[in-house]
């Protein structure tokens, strides 16, 4: 050991010299107490020994000045008493000094006390660098939590900008200082459907930021490209496999919301049932867990159905993560779908977020959340479809490009008019017509058929399906046909001349009851320009919907109108 | 709609004329069931001679390919233009037949 001695009495630094030379440690001595707080300042000593009563400063106040100088760490020191005093051993230990002895000193206890002494340095060198190294892995801790809060706020969207201000959508989300892993993000497709993401990762910090990462690409951009919703399912499903380690889990729910058609579409893997509230705050629909998350099943047996479910006006979809759920209070009770549905069932929907944000207050209580806890709220609008798709104004026939006919036919023409040729060969006779007849023969006869054989006759076209299943529904529908007493079916044809274009708009009603305009137009919006549908039926208001600008029903369904562009005017 | 049936470089050629829809399905449907008897080769569907296509066109085509399928054949829609090639594409049928 490197040991610095305050002595000064020859005799007595010669006897200590002796000892401690002889167990090889080294050594330098100095008289007094100025002069050895000198020279501790200058060089570091594994021990000081210093007598009691040396002069200038004394052994009790060179002590205390050396071990104030080197906190926090410690400085053993071991101070030489000429005789054995009590008090003053006393006041040795209060100075700082780890141990005394009394002269003379035999080489038995100072080996001894020096033993003592290297242990514990040998301790306290351990300790300090397993603190040294804690506090490496807490800065690297630290780094990693900045790093993955930047990436997910700035993955949020390609372009680096949360786009959570869709005025549709509420967003309320506490992360835990760990940070959670849950994430949202939102984007608008083309014909403007509105597609929102809420995902939660397993674990937290980096490790679970890193997770969510292979889903937030993709989503914005085949969202962006108008792809379906069970498309971009699948394709988030294979991302999260190729990306992540085997088991690794991405737990999501996506929703797809169709203001025009009033259809909202849930595809839940592994998250909390979802819920729809009306425009009373009343609870009405669920969406349940259906799936596993993204990344626990290979393409194959990926299953991208979705539910859905047609709106009006009004309604709520609510969607949050299992840790405002598991949101656990100083009594130790969890927040739970009774705490989630008491601050939102039965509130006007302005009031539901804030609500909610003071019921997990109330019940955390100042304690620090668990989780990430995450609400989202999506509103509900179906718009308005005017009566008219086309701005309402007078039109005057004079107007240029502008005609208009209509046909209305009842039970004894249904079965001795072949229609669609007829109102084809009328139309065909308008010059702006000519040569594109093509599209307006499949929106005729589509519109025409399903007036009459699902309108009027009720067939089911399922029936289409069955094993030589055309036939059955030829002689059904001859059969019905005959049966026939009432009904009829209008078809009004016109071209108008707006904004510098020409349109042709059909109009067709029949006086049947109508059908289910909500689910089959949610089917249609789920299929994207890739569907290839390989049944025997369903296939006609999907050939219209792709050729018109415009399909749109009436409430019930025994009304439609469809618009056509066919060129500049 | 017009249907018949020929043969062209040992294929099975199913020749239609007109309007394909819904109407045309008993004619269609007997000239199926004999080219699908046919002992040659693939089985060709002519549309040049076709002016208009609806959905119900569309399904009966469906239900040739699952004939077909039944005896072994394969079923390929040649020659469609204009407007009948145009519903052909909307709907995708170039994924579950040959276009030619």
């Amino acid at each position: 050991m490197n040991i610095l001695l305050v002595e000064d009495s020859a005799a007595e630094v010669s006897a200590l010299s002796a000892i401690l030379h002889a167990q090889g440690h080294t050594l330098v001595v100095c008289a007094g107490g100025d002069a050895a707080l000198l020279q501790f300042s200058h060089q570091a000593y594994d021990v000081i020994i210093t007598g009691a009563f040396v002069p200038g400063l004394d052994g009790f106040a060179l002590t205390q000045a050396i071990q104030q100088r080197i906190v926090p760490r410690w400085q053993p020191v071991i101070i030489v008493f000429r005789e054995c005093d009590e008090g003053l051993q006393a006041r040795a230990i209060e100075a700082g000094a780890d141990s005394f002895l009394v002269a003379p000193v035999t080489a038995a206890t100072l080996n001894a006390r020096l033993m003592v002494i290297e242990r514990l340095q040998a301790m306290q060198r351990d300790a300090d660098a397993r603190m040294t190294q804690l506090s490496r892995f807490l800065a690297a801790e630290e780094e990693d939590l900045h790093i993955a809060r930047h990436l997910i706020e700035h993955q949020m969207s390609p372009d680096g900008v949360r786009r959570l201000e869709d005025p549709a959508i509420e967003v309320w989300q506490q992360t835990c200082t760990r940070l959670g892993g849950n994430m949202v993000s939102v984007n608008r497709a083309p014909n403007g459907v509105l597609h929102a993401m809420l995902g939660d990762a397993s674990g937290y910090g980096l490790s679970a930021c890193v997770s969510l990462l292979p889903l937030i690409a993709p989503f914005y951009r085949m969202t962006s490209k108008g792809l379906s919703l069970q498309t971009i399912v699948r394709e988030l499903n294979a991302k999260v496999r190729q990306a992540l380690p085997e088991n690794r889990a991405v737990a999501a729910q996506l929703v797809a919301v169709d203001t025009r058609e009033g259809v909202i579409s849930v595809w839940n893997g592994g998250m909390p049932t979802a819920f729809m509230l009306d425009g009373f705050g009343h609870h009405f629909m669920e969406f349940p867990l259906t799936h596993p998350p993204f990344g626990m099943v290979s393409d194959d047996d990926f299953d991208d159905r979705i539910e859905q479910h047609a709106f009006t006006r009004g309604e709520q979809l609510v969607l949050v993560t299992d840790g405002l759920l598991e949101a656990v209070g100083p009594l130790g009770k969890r927040f739970g779908e009774e705490g989630l549905a008491a601050s939102l069932v039965g509130l006007p929907r302005s009031q539901r977020r804030k609500e909610l944000m003071a019921a997990i207050d109330v019940h955390l209580a100042g304690e620090a959340p668990a989780d990430d806890m995450t609400l989202l709220l999506i509103d509900c609008e179906k718009e308005a479809i005017p009566a008219h798709p086309l701005p309402a104004k007078v039109v005057s026939p004079r107007q240029l490009g502008h005609w208009h006919f209509e046909l209305l036919i009842g039970v004894n023409e249904f079965s001795h008019i072949d229609v669609v040729p007829l109102l084809l060969d009328v139309v065909g006779r308008f010059e702006s017509m000519q040569g594109k007849t093509g599209e307006l023969f499949v929106i005729l006869s589509e519109l025409f058929n399903n007036a009459l054989d699902h309108g009027i006759l009720r067939l089911d076209s399922r029936l289409k399906h069955a094993h030589d299943g055309l036939e059955t529904w030829l002689l059904l529908r001859e059969e019905r046909l005959t049966a026939l007493s009432h009904g009829e079916i209008c078809i009004a044809v016109a071209q108008v001349n707006e904004g510098g274009r020409l349109w042709l708009r059909v109009h067709c009603r029949d006086s049947g009851p109508g059908f289910d305009v909500a689910s089959s137009l949610a089917r249609l919006a789920q299929q994207s320009q890739e569907h290839v549908d390989e049944r025997m039926h369903g296939r006609g208001l999907a050939l219209i919907k792709r050729m018109a600008e415009r399909l749109s029903f009436n409430e019930s369904g025994n009304e439609v109108t469809v618009l056509l562009p066919i060129g500049n005017a | 709609m017009q249907a018949s049936i020929s043969s062209r470089d040992g294929n099975t050629v199913i020749v239609l004329n007109g309007r394909f829809d819904f109407n045309a399905h008993r004619e269609f449907r007997e000239t199926v069931d004999q080219a699908v008897k046919e002992v040659s080769g693939k089985i060709h569907v002519d549309l040049a001679g076709v002016e208009y296509l609806d959905s119900s066109a569309l399904g009966m085509l469906l239900m040739l390919r699952d004939k077909a399928k039944g005896a072994g054949k394969e079923v390929a829609l040649a020659n469609a233009r204009g407007a009948v090639k145009q519903v052909i594409d909307i709907a995708n049928f170039g994924k579950l037949f040959p276009l030619i």
